[in-house]
């Protein structure tokens, strides 16, 4: 377990560190994940630790967005007075972002790639 | 308030393992009353304990400095959960590579309707320039969000804030809606899950099954990417 857990950060220090020397668009953690994909890639074959912390992280993932989330509480008078149509906005867009995405990918899909059964939902 | 209380807090506020606990305790008890309640997605436990958290703060007076003290333990984990998804990603590479014709199409499609859509309605609305700056990057990651609305001009907490917002509704109608409009290929709800609602619409996603997760981690990196790249594009169009 804490192999793979120094593995994991160590990739994520790794990847902060690349996109701050090289100015990329997105945040070290992203770049960790990308790195992490070579590292599989190179190892081929699973490795049980890595099964664990990772089944961990992916039980528990909504609860790490927590202690950010609430940093709306320090925005809330930024927030407040455009609340509703802030929400409307967010809400709508959500909504178009959700169809649009999901119909031309399922569209696709059925013309060029038809979903296996595993990936039918029931 | 009465003074004993307020002195409870006082007391309490100054370990900050008790904002750790409270956060850990209001997760568990939002967790169990979704599972009683038949695991309705309107009882999105993270939404549900960020609610809890935010009335318990303005109630109190804590600072989010003061909070975060203590939820920061929970917070430091964030980085190497992303870094995880690469796990199941690469698990699924097949499946990925097999589904690139519907999903590349699909990712820019969404992203782009995203962006537009909130712009061009917050425009309609009356919201003044620097919020409609701050709404462009609403889809993506929040690290990412924040880069964005700083380089174009917008507010990066409140980006942060518009994130969080758009991942609660996200992670509480996306499965739901399409499911509703007969999308039954989890691929498709999971990458329109990553796309739209980033982190949390994938911690989400996961709870379903794992293909849907997948497919929304991969939406979630590439929607970042691309959403960097659309907002440099503008940038460069407006000056």
């Amino acid at each position: 377990m804490l192999g793979a857990l120094t593995l994991i950060i160590g990739l994520q220090v790794l990847g902060t560190l690349l996109a701050e020397l090289l100015a990329l668009p997105v945040p070290g953690p992203v770049v960790g994940m990308v790195l992490f994909l070579l590292v599989l890639a190179v190892m081929r074959g699973h490795w049980q630790e890595l099964e664990q912390v990772n089944n961990f992280f992916l039980a528990n993932l909504s609860l790490l967005f927590v202690p950010a989330a609430v940093g709306i509480v320090s925005h809330l008078d930024l927030v407040s007075p455009i609340l509703g149509r802030l929400v409307l906005v967010l809400v709508v867009s959500l909504l178009a972002g959700l169809v649009v995405a999901s119909w031309v990918f399922a569209r696709l899909a059925r013309r060029f790639t038809p979903a296996r059964e595993e990936e039918l939902l029931p | 308030m009465n003074a004993d209380f307020g002195q409870f807090w006082v007391y309490l506020g100054r370990d900050p393992l008790a904002w750790l606990l409270i956060t850990l305790a209001a997760f568990v008890l939002s967790r169990a009353l979704y599972e009683r309640a038949g695991q309705t997605a309107f009882l999105n436990p993270m939404a549900l304990t960020v609610c809890q958290l935010v009335l318990l703060l303005s109630i109190t007076g804590v600072s989010y400095d003061e909070y975060f003290a203590g939820a920061q333990f929970i917070h430091v984990l964030l980085g190497p959960a992303v870094v995880c998804l690469a796990l199941p990603i690469w698990q699924y590479r097949r499946s990925i590579r097999r589904s690139l014709p519907a999903l590349i199409p699909a990712l820019v499609a969404g992203s782009l309707v995203s962006v537009l859509s909130a712009v061009g309605l917050g425009w309609a609305l009356g919201l003044d320039s620097t919020i409609l700056l701050t709404l462009v990057p609403k889809s993506a990651t929040a690290p990412v969000a924040m880069g964005i609305a700083q380089d174009l001009g917008g507010i990066p907490e409140l980006a942060a804030v518009l994130c969080a917002i758009t991942g609660i509704f996200g992670a509480i109608i996306g499965v739901p809606l399409m499911t509703r409009l007969g999308v039954r290929d989890a691929r498709a709800q999971g990458l329109a899950m990553g796309v739209t609602s980033h982190g949390i619409g994938t911690a989400a996603a996961f709870q379903v099954n794992s293909v849907m997760g997948v497919y929304s981690s991969i939406g979630m990196a590439l929607n970042a990417m691309l959403t960097a790249i659309l907002a440099g594009t503008l940038l460069v169009v407006w000056l």
